[in-house]
C-alpha cells in the first residue's frame, strides 16, 4: 500500500543541513497496525508528514497504492491528503465549532460521508456533540479527532503521538478504539515514544537517525 | 452559517473594521444624498422664482432716461422699473403695476391693480406680511400713514414672499414717484436669451451699475455647490480607502493568527482555492454587514433630518447603489492579495510554525 525507497528529507537550520530522513526504506501493507518508535529527533514525525502528503521528499521514491507520489500533480496530491486521516497529539480541533461541526468539517471538502450516528455510537461521543472543544477532556477530544477521520471513510489513519497528552486510562481507551478500527479493515500507523503503546500494535518499526533500524 | 461563525469567532478586530467601513459608507451616502438635495433645491428655487428674470441696478446717480434707452436699444418687451429706499423699519419700493407681470406675487388678500383698473391711483400700496402688524392693518382698503402721507392698502402679500433679490415681508410697494433715492433705482426685465452686458458697459460705464443674470447666478452657484460636493465625495472616498486598508491589514494579520485553522482545513482536504474563497467571502460578509448597518443609519438620519424640513429629502436608491457596488468591488479587489497569501500557506508551514502540531 505504502512504499518508500531510499527517501531523503533535508531541512536547513540556519546554514546547517539536517538529514531528517536518511535513505529510508519502508513498506506498509494493507490493514497494517504499526507503531513507529524512536527517540526525539529521529525523523518519526517527518516520516509521518511525508506519508500524509504534507511534505515533499528531496530524494528517493514514495509509492502510494503503486503510484509514484513524486510525480503527483497538485490535484492528485490533494486526493492523497484526503485519503489519509491524521491524528495529532494536540487534537487540532477548531475551538469555535461544536464537536458535531468539527466532525462534519471534513465533509465540506470531501465527497462521501459515513453514517454519523454509527461513528458517534462507536466512539461513545453522543453526549458531547453540542459541546465546544474547551469543554472536553483530552480523551474526549482525541475521540472527536478520530471521529473526524472516520466521517470521510478514511482507510489509513496516521497518528502522531495520539496518547501523548492523555492519562493512562484514556490512552488505553484510544488504543482499544484503534484496535477495533484495525479489525474493521483500517490501516493504523502510530508514531510514539511510549513502548507500552507500541506493544499494543501488530508491528513495531524502530527508527534511528532518519533510518529504519528494526 | 459556519462562515458567519468563522467571521465572528474571537475576532474583535472585525468589529473595528466594520465600524470603519460603516463610517466611511455613511459619509459617502450622506454627502451624496444631502449635497444632491441642496443642489436640487437651489435649482428648484431658481426655477420657481424665474430663471429668465434679470436685473440692472444703477449705482451712480443719472439724470437721463437711461431705462427707456436700454429698453428701446435692447428691444426689451417685459420689464418693470423700480426705485428702492430703506427706511428705519421697512423698505419702500417704488414701482409700476408692470412689476406683477415680471414676478409672480402671492397675496394673502387683494392684488396689484392695473393701470387700466378704475380703482388705480397713485396713493395705493401693497405691503409685506410683517408690516400688517407694524401698521395695524389686517385687511385691504384700510389706510396707512407713511411719512405723513396717507395710502390705501390694495394688497397684503403672503408670509415669506420673496423674489431672487429680496424678501418682501418688510417691503411696501408704492405706485408712484414717491421714492426719490435714485441711487437705488433699477430695472427688472425678462430676457429669454442670455443678455449681452457689453452694451451696458458702454452705455452706463463699467462701475456704475450692477447686473444680475439669473441663469448665470444659478450656474455659478451650481458649479460652486458641485465643487464642494466633489471635494466632500473625494474626502469620503479617502475614508473608504482607509477602511479598506484597515480590512486588508486585519486580514493579513489574521492569516498568521489563523494558521492553525488553515492547517487543519488543508489537512482535512481543503484546497488552496477553498481557503482563498473562504477569505474572500469572509471579507465580503464584513463589507455587507458594514453596508447594511450604514444603510440603516443613513435612512434613520435622513428620517430625523426630514422632521425639520419642509421639502423632504428623498433617497434615490439607484443613485446610491452604484457607490455601494463600487465600495464593495474595491474592497473585494483589495482583499485578493491577503486571501491569496492565506491560500498559499502549506500544511507543513503551519506545522513548522508550531501553530498546527
Amino acid at each position: 500500500m505504502i512504499r518508500l525507497d531510499k527517501v531523503v528529507k533535508k531541512y536547513l537550520i540556519g546554514s546547517k543541513e539536517l538529514l531528517a530522513l536518511n535513505y529510508l526504506d519502508l513498506k506498509l501493507e494493507e490493514n497494517c497496525f504499526v507503531a513507529i518508535v524512536g527517540v526525539s529527533g529521529c525523523g518519526k514525525s517527518t516520516l509521518l508528514n511525508v506519508i500524509a502528503g504534507y511534505d515533499d521528499i528531496d530524494y528517493g521514491s514514495y509509492y502510494f497504492r503503486d503510484e509514484n507520489v513524486n510525480k503527483f500533480s497538485e490535484e492528485k496530491k490533494l486526493e492523497l491528503i484526503k485519503s489519509i486521516g491524521v491524528i495529532f497529539q494536540d487534537f487540532n480541533l477548531l475551538d469555535y465549532l461544536t464537536v458535531k461541526e468539527n466532525i462534519l468539517l471534513a465533509t465540506r471538502y470531501m465527497k462521501g460521508k459515513n453514517d454519523l450516528q454509527q461513528i458517534i455510537f462507536k466512539l461513545d461521543i453522543a453526549d458531547i456533540l453540542n459541546k465546544y472543544p474547551n469543554q472536553l477532556s483530552g480523551g474526549q477530544k482525541q475521540r472527536v479527532a478520530i471521529a473526524r477521520c472516520l466521517i470521510t471513510n478514511k482507510k489509513i489513519i496516521l497518528a502522531d503521538e495520539p496518547t501523548g497528552s492523555l492519562d493512562n486510562e484514556n490512552a488505553l481507551k484510544i488504543m482499544e478504539i484503534f484496535e477495533k478500527l484495525n479489525n474493521e479493515g483500517i490501516s493504523i500507523v502510530i508514531v510514539t515514544h511510549d513502548i507500552n503503546i507500541a506493544t499494543r500494535c501488530k508491528k513495531i518499526i524502530r527508527m534511528e537517525n532518519g533510518r529504519v533500524v528494526n | 452559517m459556519w462562515l458567519i461563525k468563522e467571521v465572528f469567532y474571537q475576532r474583535k478586530r472585525h468589529y473595528l473594521t466594520i465600524t470603519a467601513i460603516c463610517i466611511s459608507i455613511i459619509l459617502v451616502l450622506l454627502v451624496n444624498i444631502i449635497s444632491g438635495y441642496i443642489i436640487d433645491n437651489v435649482n428648484y428655487s431658481f426655477e420657481q422664482l424665474g430663471l429668465n428674470i434679470n436685473c440692472i441696478q444703477l449705482l451712480k446717480n443719472r439724470k437721463d432716461n437711461w431705462i427707456d434707452f436700454i429698453i428701446e436699444d435692447c428691444r426689451i418687451e417685459k420689464y418693470s422699473r423700480y426705485n428702492k429706499k430703506q427706511e428705519r423699519d421697512y423698505k419702500i419700493i417704488g414701482c409700476d403695476s408692470d412689476l406683477s407681470q415680471v414676478f409672480t406675487f402671492e397675496f394673502e388678500s387683494g392684488s396689484f391693480l392695473n393701470k387700466t383698473s378704475n380703482m388705480y391711483n397713485d396713493n395705493q400700496v401693497v405691503i409685506g406680511n410683517k408690516l400688517k402688524h407694524y401698521f395695524n392693518c389686517y385687511q385691504i382698503d384700510e389706510s396707512i400713514n407713511i411719512n405723513g402721507i396717507t395710502f390705501r392698502v390694495v394688497g397684503i402679500l403672503k408670509k415669506e414672499s420673496r423674489n431672487l433679490y429680496e424678501e418682501f415681508d418688510d417691503c411696501i410697494f408704492v405706485f408712484n414717484d414717491y421714492v426719490t433715492d435714485y441711487n437705488h433705482c433699477g430695472l427688472y426685465f425678462v430676457s429669454e436669451s442670455r443678455f449681452d452686458d457689453r452694451y451696458l458697459n458702454e452705455f452706463l460705464g463699467k462701475d456704475n451699475y450692477l447686473f444680475v443674470d439669473q441663469s448665470q447666478t444659478k450656474e455659478s452657484l451650481n458649479s460652486l455647490l458641485k465643487l464642494i460636493r466633489n471635494v466632500l465625495m473625494v474626502l469620503s472616498f479617502v475614508s473608504v480607502g482607509i477602511a479598506i486598508i484597515s480590512l486588508v491589514n486585519n486580514t493579513l494579520n489574521n492569516i498568521y493568527t489563523r494558521m492553525k485553522e488553515i492547517g487543519i482545513k488543508k489537512a482535512l482536504g481543503a484546497s488552496s482555492k477553498d481557503i482563498y474563497i473562504q477569505f474572500i467571502l469572509e471579507n465580503m460578509i464584513i463589507f455587507l454587514i458594514g453596508i447594511l448597518i450604514s444603510l440603516i443609519v443613513v435612512f434613520s438620519v435622513v428620517k430625523v433630518i426630514n422632521i425639520s424640513l419642509k421639502n423632504k429629502i428623498a433617497i434615490d436608491l439607484s443613485d446610491n447603489v452604484k457607490y455601494i457596488v463600487l465600495i464593495l468591488t474595491a474592497g473585494s479587489i483589495c482583499n485578493i492579495y491577503p486571501a491569496k497569501k492565506a491560500s498559499e500557506i502549506t500544511i507543513i508551514e503551519t506545522i513548522k510554525n508550531r501553530e498546527f502540531s
